[in-house]
Order: C-alpha cells, then structure tokens, then sequence
C-alpha cells in the first residue's frame, strides 16, 4: 500500500468538518452533511464530481453512508462502510487510499461520522468472563499505565496533566473543537478524579461531530482543474493490530503496535521521525500523549515528559503535537477523528490553520488507535 | 444447594499442552500464544500464588458493578498472564506491590460470578 503511494501520488484537496460537541439532538445526516458540504467547497468540487466515498462509523448503523448522501443527490458512487473501533475515520482515509492507489478511481471522499452512545463492542460478546469489568474500559488501562510509568520514572500527577493544560490550550484556538476553553494547570489538577491519577480534564470527552476530506491522484487534480497549490501529499498508510509479545518484555503490547506502527508509516514515507511538524496522536488519556512522543520517534526514549516540559511539543516548537487540541481538547467522537487529524494537518500545511499555525510545517503524521488494539498511522507533507 | 449459589474455590486458567503457556480464563477458544484449539486445552489452577503488580483507585463509576471508591490491581496468575482484578482493600495504601493475593469467588445478586482478591496474610 505504501509503496503504491509512492508510484501513485495521493493527495488531500478539501477538507470540511462539523464542529465535535458534546451529545445533542443533532441528525448524524446533518452533521456529516455539514462536513462533506465543507470539504466540496474547500476543493471547488461539486457533489457529482465523486465517485466514490469511504465512511468511518462506529456506532450510526447499516447503510448510514447511503442514507446521508442521497441529501446530496442520488449520483450513483460507490458506497463503503468501515468500522475499526476509534480508527474507523482513518480507516476510512487509508480505504479511500488504496481505491485511488490502485487506479479504480482518480478522487474519493472519506467521512467520519458518529453520534455518542451508538456505538457496542465486540468485546462484551465475546462468550468469556474477565475477571474484573474494568478490562473493558480503556480510562482504567491508561490509568494503570500513567500509574505504572510514574513509578519507574519518578513522574507526578502535575506532569501528566501538563499534556492536558498544553492541549486545551490549542483547542481554545480551533473553532472546531468540542473544548474552546484555556486550561490552566490547577484546574486540570482540581478536576472530578476519575481513575488512578486522571481527572476528568485529562480525558477525552463523550462527544460527538464529522469530519470529511476529499482525495485525489495526480491525474484527478489535473481532470478536475483542481488548485495543485493547495493539495497535501499522502506519503505513506500503515495499519496493524495488537501481537503477542514474548514474557518480560520491557512495554506493553499496546505501546510496541503504536511503535511498530508509526516507525513503519516513517519509513515507508522515507522521512526522519525528528523531521516531523505536526503530530496527532491518540491522547485519550494523557499519559498517551508522553508516551506515544517517545516510541514513535520524535524524541528519546524516556524523553517525552521533557520534550513536553521544555515547550518542543508546543505550537512553535520542534514538532507541534496535537496542535487541534488532540483527543482531550478537539474531542474524540470515534468515527470523524481519524479524518480530523488529517484535516488538521492538511490545514496545517497549507498555512491556513489561522491562530494556531506550526510556523514552516512541511511535514506531519496522524496515528490512531482503536479498541482491539489496532493502529492506523498516515504521513503527509507540502511539497 | 443451587448452581446459583455454589462458587468455586480455586480460580483456574487455561494450561495449554502444545506450547506449555496459561491463559485467562480457563474457557477460553484457543491458546493466546500458540492458537492450539480448545482439545489441546486443560483447565487448571494458578500455577502460582497471585502476585499484585500495579494498583489505582476507581473513583468515578465507570460500570454499574464497581461501585466507587474500588482498588483495581494488575494480577499476576502466570508467567505472562496479568489480568485486571478488583482488589478486596479499603484503601489503595494497603497495596503492596508484589503482595501474595488470593482469588476469592463470590455471586452478585444476577447469579454473575465474580473474584476479588484479598492479601493473602489477610485471609486467615
């Protein structure tokens, strides 16, 4: 796939989304509506102009592609749902990938949509009782990881919520996140306690929103008289799941797939993890966001809570991450975020993202996990 | 006495004959690490004494059966066998890293059976 990226360029040429919100009355049809409406203009594209359209859902239901788009018109496109747990919306953008990569079409949409509370997992109809219910609540796995990681580092409650004072501070300057509020580090601190050292502010909220991007191949750009200047190149799609790691090994298998994965979408780029600009990760919880820094690459082992503390991750610094605000500030609501950070950093590397901009960024990856655990890691740059 | 009622005493894992490894529980479809089937599978007890390895408080109800405040430890059953269990401590301070735990089973009122944990010195 990756190598076919790099024979067939793939590229980003409109982006859209509906503000992510906490649970409302809203249609799932009228917030992905909004999105896909957002990503035509931004491309000078209209609805008939596309073929084919990828949806990341996890919760809307069957058909829920269909449904949304026949508001648009009844052109005949392909249709495709996909659901990957959290990474349904980058799965959504890595299918959209392959279907220009492989030359069946010259431009694809992909849209993530979801309303919060639809969604059910595939864990609890497993037929198997864990010992404890809390194996199926990630809040509760992150929150003995960040346990697990103060300890051995001699990390404090303070350090983790660094993440989250630093990330709601760049949600405050994007009007599509669900958060638009500073956060100074005693209010984080002073927060509802949830589990272990988190408190509510750093955790990603219940929410709900979509978020749509338009691709195209070369020869699409040209056929469509599209604005080249504009257009982001997709570098590299990587995705992978969970394996079993030998007894001792020193992470978590969750962390090595978030390695394995992001190293693998760097290489196949053929760029340096130290040369990145912007990075959206997956910071549900902030203990991620340190971690995840390191194993991906854009620091030293061991290095991240630095990395954070010195001002590098911030807007400005070595390598901007999450500059949306991230899952804790922008909002987390399943299917549209995956997409999200790819409208981000298309944003971003346009030199659009107004209030917030990565001075000079050329080069950004989005990394998503999802319950299972699966990964899916994109890498894009400006030319 | 019913079905409903009874609980077991031991807490059993999966022991798999063809790669030698346990897995959780011991109803499980396949090995984790090798994928032999179900045939190759044999129910049997911790093949050690339970060793707590990592602990946090719940404080937010985050599911209807663990009522808050609850210590939720990571548990050693095997070699690389850790699991989540609820640790039967009124307060995380009292979870010693390390600490010998014993499973102890017991019903909800839905008849759902449960283990909780109890230090091991405390179980006299």
């Amino acid at each position: 796939m990756s190598g076919m990226l790099m024979n067939c360029p793939v590229y980003v040429v409109g982006i859209g989304l509906h503000p992510y919100q906490f649970p409302s009355e809203t249609p799932y049809v009228q917030l992905g509506l909004t999105a896909v409406r957002e990503a035509l203009a931004d491309a000078g594209l209209r609805w008939l102009d596309i073929p084919s359209a990828v949806v990341g859902t996890a919760g809307i239901g069957m058909a829920a592609g269909r449904v949304l788009f026949r508001h648009l018109g009844s052109s005949g496109l392909e249709v495709q749902q996909v659901e990957n747990a959290s990474a349904s919306g980058s799965t959504a953008v890595r299918n959209a990938c392959m279907q220009l990569a492989t030359g069946q079409y010259d431009v694809v949409l992909a849209l993530g949509v979801d309303k919060f509370g639809d969604s059910r997992r595939a864990a609890l109809k497993e037929g198997l009782t864990p010992l404890s219910p809390s194996a199926h609540i990630p809040l509760v796995k992150f929150a003995l990881l960040g346990r697990r990681l103060m300890r051995e580092r001699g990390m404090t409650a303070e350090d983790l919520a660094l993440v989250a004072v630093k990330n709601h501070g760049n949600a405050a300057l994007n009007p599509y996140a669900q958060f638009r509020k500073p956060r100074s580090l005693e209010q984080v601190l002073g927060s509802a306690r949830v589990a272990g050292d988190l408190t509510a502010l750093q955790c990603t909220p219940r929410g709900e929103g979509a978020a749509a991007v338009i691709l195209a191949t070369e020869a699409g750009i040209r056929r469509l008289g599209l604005d080249r200047s504009r257009a982001v190149r997709i570098l590299s799609s990587v995705s992978c799941s969970e394996s079993l790691l030998p007894d001792g090994a020193a992470s978590p298998p969750i962390i090595e797939m978030v390695r394995q994965s992001a190293r693998a979408a760097i290489e196949a780029a053929s760029v340096d993890p130290l040369d990145l600009d912007l990075l959206e990760l997956h910071d549900a919880f902030t203990i991620e966001e340190i971690v995840y820094s390191e194993v991906m690459g854009i620091c030293e082992a061991g290095e991240g809570l630095d990395y954070l503390r010195r001002g590098d991750s911030r807007i400005g610094g070595r390598c901007a991450v999450n500059a949306s605000g991230g899952l804790i500030g922008m909002g987390h609501p399943i299917g549209p975020t995956g997409v999200g950070q790819i409208a981000e950093i298309t944003r971003q590397l346009r030199g659009e993202a107004t209030g917030r901009q990565q001075p000079k960024a050329r080069l950004g990856m989005a990394h998503m996990i999802g319950l299972g655990s699966v990964a899916v890691a994109h890498v894009l740059c400006k030319d | 006495m019913t079905m409903t009622d009874s609980v077991p005493d031991t807490l059993t894992l999966a022991y798999c004959a063809a790669c030698g490894s346990y897995t959780f529980p011991a109803n499980v479809y396949a090995c984790r690490r090798c994928g032999a089937a179900r045939e190759q599978l044999q129910p049997r007890p911790c093949p050690q004494v339970p060793r707590l390895r990592n602990a946090v408080t719940l404080h937010a109800q985050l599911h209807p059966d663990l009522p808050v405040p609850c210590v939720i430890g990571e548990v050693e059953l095997a070699p690389g066998v850790v699991e989540e269990g609820i640790l039967d401590l009124h307060d995380e301070s009292a979870a010693a890293l390390g600490m010998a735990l014993a499973a102890v089973a017991h019903r909800l009122d839905d008849g759902t059976l449960r283990w909780r944990f109890v230090p091991l010195e405390d179980r006299t």
